[in-house]
């Protein structure tokens, strides 16, 4: 029991417990009855083909209703009176109703009022007694929200790695100590079998030793391994500690650490994962603090679908190309971001260089831990690469004649529509792109062909452009694993003579935000944005905004109309965020949200 | 999630920015392409009907980033505090063209036809490899046609059919014969109608001409195979064309009877759940992308007797889709649709549009 409670219900700026005005009146509110109210699902059945039983969706929430009886007491009925009016001033309008639970420890939570009631019963006791009791009836929003914004500020991070270990040799590579229950002693050996390793001249496998993996006996298998790996990299300077990792079954790191000379140990969060080809994933850690990093231990999870129906040789893991990397000055960037709270939400997000921003995509979705980026151009194997400065790769394709064939692996593209856009030049008015999309196993091609082709009038414009091609539906023939062979080969030509073609981008629709601005290129003007902001929806903005400006505090923002846009919708857990500024390197991305949660606030 | 692009003289407006939208819906149907469109936008009874709701104002609908429909701004009403649009696709306007030459005269080139009205105003651009042989006796015809008229009687004639889609692109196109799309939930097109369904056309064309009146006629035919009693002969009027040879008129009426097929007629369609409607190699396919003139496999059939057969598989040819904005169902409807339910009946059109009328040669 808490001995001095101090909890507090205000609604705006009525205190409706505790609270007091000037002609003497007093209010509380009675426990009974008192109730935040529940926001019900919107569910959506889904025909499939199980005969018993049906599958459901949550398609959406509905407003809660919350309902309080509030007491008023006075001195004289004439103070009630004036305290009634001082409550009603805070009804029938939007508003907000703060609840700070009473330990004192509890998190403030605070929950939008979209609009409120109240009735007032006539009680003849209550009268003679100076205290009138009125039921208020609160519509609020579904979630409830922490009192102060979140904001994630964000660095991306360089696909260079300046390589600390190369992973040649396993001295010092010890186990480590992990939080989760089962743990497979782990055995180390340099593999130095070709497509087992991604630099150097091999890798370090780290096997487990005995144990049988959690699960065994029902219709599913997961395996932790967890192992330390001594470092000497001088992280005076800030950066990221990256690591490419490689598991048997579909994997991912359930829990990193870095210790510092400077800090001791630290848990720490992958910022970005992406696929690095062979089944490789390389994972960007933040450094703690800025000194030297002394030690990296890893607990890697690895998850099977299926019981094989007896024990299962225990999983291996490799390890490679360990290094630093610095914050990214690319054009093109992805991260991940850990998005608090236990319910989804709407934010914004903030897009800021020190020039003009040139062509944005800001592409979001929820990140599936499996390396998903949406740049192909990364996996040209084929194609005769022309220099050029104003290319976001350094060069580009002519894409009339032979095919330009990229391959990439299947295992990380979700199955579903993609939407493909492209970023394409001509000197001669039309541009154009086909692309035709198969999977290919080892190095034979396997199942249909998916193929899109689009094309756009560019006028006398001879820069580059971002065009839509359409819509392809991926993998064209879908894989089982993540580390899979498989990859998803697009080969890309054009019809229209004297396309070039910088970079193909492939989003996935579902769950998934696209919004696209032209900010103009150059030193920062009235018509040259080096900002962009997309906020999302809320009560006051209902269907939200895109602004362009260059002052940090919107003292100059303008909408604008984008060529596309999209509801950024923010779910709990990691979300993929991808970022195109043409003409701006190393742009930087915030994003601003308030957590939501189911009812009260968990921080 | 979609929006709405509409553009009046020459800027170009999103609907959300007048209020809030909903209820985005669209159809396509194979032939014509891009049909009917309709979104609502809650502005106040006494906006002002800004540039971006005029009729005639060219209509673009996004899915997420991709152009999904295209057509113009055909109607508006306001009721319960919402305005609804309603657009329609490029396809519409060619009942509004005639048929012209550059002089103004009609004609029965096709090329000549849709080049012409598209000088005149038509907002779409031709990719069709359209013929230049008049499909009437003679290059002029004394009556006047609608452009609409002019490609509905070339498709016939070549066993096609023309669609404008969602770029304004005209192109004329046989049926496909590989499926696109496969349906995995063990539902089919199972009610079948036999009032479409022939085998044999005899079609009677003017064979011989004096002064300008014909004066002979002869009968070309085409039949494929029947089972016992379901032979079914229908009659076919070819003497609008004017004098022709049964040799010229040969292909027409085997392109007639491909087209009209024998096959029966379905009565009803089918509603998709997402998830159910995959491509060859297992993805599931946005169900807002799925447009008419495309064919479904789907398994688990009705044989013409109406019994459900294991093991085989069904190809329709989508005839018409219809998509709301976020919704988990897709309705299509095939090719062959008999209709048969009064909704379907009332809901076709009224006024059955001109048919081609040649001219005989002199």
């Amino acid at each position: 029991m808490i001995d001095n409670p101090q909890h507090a219900l205000d609604l705006g700026d009525f205190a409706l417990v505790d609270g007091e005005g000037e002609s003497g009146w007093k209010s509380s509110v009675h426990a009974s009855d008192a109730s935040f109210g529940e926001s019900l699902p919107v569910l959506v059945g889904v025909r499939s083909l199980l005969r018993d039983g049906m599958s459901l969706r949550v398609q959406s929430h509905e407003n809660r209703e919350a309902y309080f009886l509030v007491e008023i007491s006075g001195p004289d009925l004439a103070a009630v009176g004036d305290g009634e009016a001082a409550l009603m001033a805070e009804l029938y309008r939007r508003n907000t109703l703060t609840w700070t639970p009473p330990d004192g420890y509890g998190a403030v939570t605070v929950f939008e009022v979209v609009t409120s009631r109240m009735s007032a019963p006539l009680d003849d006791m209550n009268e003679l007694m100076l205290k009138r009791v009125f039921g208020i009836t609160l519509t609020c929003l579904p979630f409830s929200r922490s009192v102060d914004p979140t904001v994630i500020g964000s660095e991306f991070v360089s696909s260079d790695v300046v390589i600390a270990d190369d992973c040649e040799s396993t001295t010092g590579w010890a186990a480590a100590t992990g939080a989760s229950s089962n743990l497979y002693p782990p055995a180390f050996s340099v593999d130095s079998t070709a497509g087992n390793f991604v630099t150097g001249t091999g890798s370090v496998k780290v096997s487990a030793a005995s144990g049988v993996p959690v699960g065994y006996g029902s219709s599913y298998l997961t395996a932790f391994t967890a192992f330390g790996i001594p470092l000497s990299i001088d992280a005076s300077g800030g950066g990221y500690v990256v690591c490419a990792v490689r598991g048997e079954w579909i994997f991912s790191i359930y829990e990193a650490h870095i210790t510092t000379s400077g800090g001791g140990r630290e848990k720490v969060a992958s910022i970005s994962q992406q696929a690095i080809g062979d089944g490789f994933v390389s994972y960007a850690l933040a450094v703690p603090d800025a000194s030297t990093v002394t030690l990296l231990e890893l607990e890697v999870w690895q998850n099977l679908n299926v019981n094989p129906g007896e024990q299962p040789p225990l999983p291996d893991i490799w390890v490679d190309s360990i290094g630093l990397a610095d914050a990214s000055t690319d054009s093109q960037q992805v991260r991940s971001m850990e998005i608090g709270g236990s319910a989804r939400t709407e934010g914004q997000i903030a897009i800021s260089a020190a020039v003009g921003l040139g062509d944005v995509v800001l592409y979001t979705a929820r990140d599936l831990d499996d390396g998903f980026r949406p740049d192909v151009r990364r996996w040209q194997t084929v194609g005769t690469d022309v220099a050029d400065s104003d290319a976001l790769n350094g060069s580009h394709l002519a894409l009339s004649g032979a095919a330009s064939v990229f391959e990439y692996p299947a295992g990380s593209l979700r199955p579903g529509a993609y939407a493909v856009l492209a970023r394409v030049k001509s000197a001669l008015g039309d541009v154009g792109v086909s692309v035709a999309a198969q999977t290919v196993i080892g190095s034979t091609a396997v199942g249909g062909v998916e193929s899109e082709s689009g094309s756009l009038d560019v006028g006398a414009v001879a820069d580059f452009v971002v065009m839509r091609v359409g819509v392809l539906h991926l993998p064209p023939t879908l894989v089982e694993a993540t580390a899979t062979d498989a990859v998803v080969r697009f080969s890309v030509t054009s019809e229209i003579a004297g396309t070039k073609l910088d970079e193909l981008m492939v989003f996935p629709m579902a769950d998934a935000a696209l919004t696209w601005v032209e900010c103009g290129d150059g030193s920062p003007s009235a018509t040259v944005s080096s900002r962009l902001w997309v906020d999302g929806p809320t009560l006051e903005k209902p269907r939200g905004q895109i602004l362009v400006g260059n002052d940090e505090n919107r003292m100059d923002a303008r909408a604008v109309r984008p060529l596309a846009r999209g509801s950024h919708m923010l779910y709990p857990g990691k979300m993929l965020a991808y970022l195109l500024t043409s003409a701006a390197g190393g742009a930087a991305m915030s994003v601003t949200y308030y957590k939501a949660w189911h009812t009260h606030a968990g921080s | 999630m979609a929006d709405v692009v509409t553009t009046w003289a020459g800027r170009e407006y999103a609907a959300s920015d007048l209020g809030d939208v909903g209820e985005i819906k669209w159809e396509t149907e194979w032939p014509f392409g891009c049909t009917k469109a309709s979104w609502q936008v809650a502005m106040p009874p006494n906006s002002s009907l800004v540039n971006a709701g005029r009729v005639g104002a060219d209509v673009k609908l996004y899915d997420g980033p991709i152009l999904t429909w295209g057509g113009y701004l055909s109607e508006f009403e306001f009721a319960d505090d919402v305005w609804t649009f309603h657009a329609s696709g490029y396809y519409a306007l060619a009942e509004h063209f005639l048929a012209l030459d550059a002089t103004g005269n009609p004609t029965s080139i096709p090329t000549t036809a849709v080049v012409q009205a598209i000088a005149r105003g038509w907002n779409v651009t031709n990719l069709a490899a359209l013929s230049a042989s008049p499909l009437s006796a003679t290059d002029e015809t004394v009556e006047f046609n609608t452009v609409r008229a002019v490609l509905d009687e070339l498709a016939a004639t070549l066993g096609q059919r023309w669609k404008v889609d969602e770029a304004r692109r005209l192109t004329m196109a046989a049926d496909p014969t590989t499926p696109r799309w496969f349906l995995d939930n063990g539902d089919a097109l199972r009610a079948t109608a036999d009032e479409d369904y022939l085998t044999a056309i005899y079609a009677r064309y003017v064979a011989a001409v004096t002064d300008g009146e014909p004066t002979a006629w002869d009968v070309e035919s085409d039949e494929t195979p029947a089972l016992p009693n379901l032979r079914r002969e229908q009659p076919l009027d070819l003497t609008s064309l004017g004098l022709t040879t049964g040799a010229a008129v040969a292909p027409d009426v085997a392109a007639r009877l491909a087209l009209a097929g024998t096959r029966h007629g379905y009565t009803s369609g089918l509603e998709i759940p997402y998830g159910d409607l995959v491509v060859s190699g297992g993805a599931p396919v946005r169900l807002g992308q799925v447009k008419a003139g495309e064919m479904l496999r789907a398994f688990n059939v009705a044989d013409p007797a109406g019994v459900v057969s294991l093991g085989l598989t069904q190809d329709v040819v989508i005839g018409r889709t219809s998509y709301t904005d976020g919704a988990d169902t897709l309705a299509i409807t095939p090719v062959d649709l008999t209709p048969r339910s009064l909704s379907t009946i009332l809901a076709a059109p009224q006024k059955p549009p001109e048919p081609f009328v040649g001219t005989p040669a002199a």
